[in-house]
């Protein structure tokens, strides 16, 4: 399947809704439609909050692919180059007053999927995020 | 969509988290935490219908855990299902707020 959102934090809402009904129709196991939703949920909100210092409107391509027992979602966009696996991780064991919060977005993506990959292409920012599931 | 509930166990006040904590409603949640956490020592979050949180909603709770210590507050984090315990477990909260099994376990400790 296939999505467009406008560069609109609204946007995500349709975003759940169409990766719940995908999920139902391609019979995703649970888990894997969670991660799924919420990797998706933090890269969106990402790309949302800081990839368009312009105040035009801008589309966000969500391409989501099952093939056999394996999952990969692929987000493009054009705006500012960002890689969000140059990000540092968050430092989740430092007591809460020493913590910055933010920055856990990311950190749960790489939880909860099995593979990131960033590319620039042109002039748009690909990633890449495959899971897969029932492995030995 | 988040269905906030308010209700007590004993004379502790418990909110009730219902659906999802996600980008849309983590403010509304931020929001309400602060009018309520202005009257409470210690609060209940009842999560055991929270179905999903994002780091949205993390962010809500984590800075809602630094106003309360800075205030000698206390908020417990209660009755979480297992796919929200993971994203915790995952954000390192463990550490940082109370986690209970049930929501009376978290109003009987002081």
């Amino acid at each position: 399947m296939s999505i467009r959102l406008r560069n609109d934090l609204a946007e995500i809402q349709r975003m759940h809704d169409a990766v719940t009904a995908f999920a139902g129709r391609c019979r995703l196991p649970e888990e894997v439609r969670l991660a799924l939703d919420l990797s998706l949920e933090e890269v969106l909100v990402n790309v949302i909050s800081y990839g368009f210092p312009d105040p035009g409107s801008h589309e966000i391509e969500v391409i989501i692919r099952v093939d056999g027992k394996r999952l990969t979602a692929e987000v493009q966009d054009d705006g500012l180059a960002f890689n969000p696996l140059e990000h540092p991780e968050p430092e989740t064991a430092k007591p809460i007053d020493e913590r910055p919060v933010g920055g856990l977005g990311i950190h749960l993506i790489r939880q909860l999927m099995e593979r990131i990959e960033y590319h620039r292409r042109g002039e748009k920012n690909v990633l890449v995020m495959d899971k897969s599931w029932d492995r030995p | 969509m988040l269905e906030i509930t308010e209700g007590k166990e004993g004379q502790v006040t418990v909110l009730g988290l219902k659906g999802r904590l996600d980008v849309g409603s983590s403010k509304t949640l931020g929001d309400r935490l602060l009018k309520v956490m202005e009257a409470e020592t210690k609060l209940v979050l009842d999560l055991s219908e929270l179905d999903y949180i994002s780091s949205s909603g993390l962010q809500v709770l984590l800075l809602a855990a630094i106003r309360a210590k800075d205030s000698n507050r206390s908020i417990v984090l209660a009755s979480m299902k297992p796919q929200v315990k993971q994203i915790l477990d995952y954000a390192g909260f463990a550490g940082v707020f109370q986690l209970t099994a049930s929501v009376e376990q978290a109003a009987g400790n002081p």
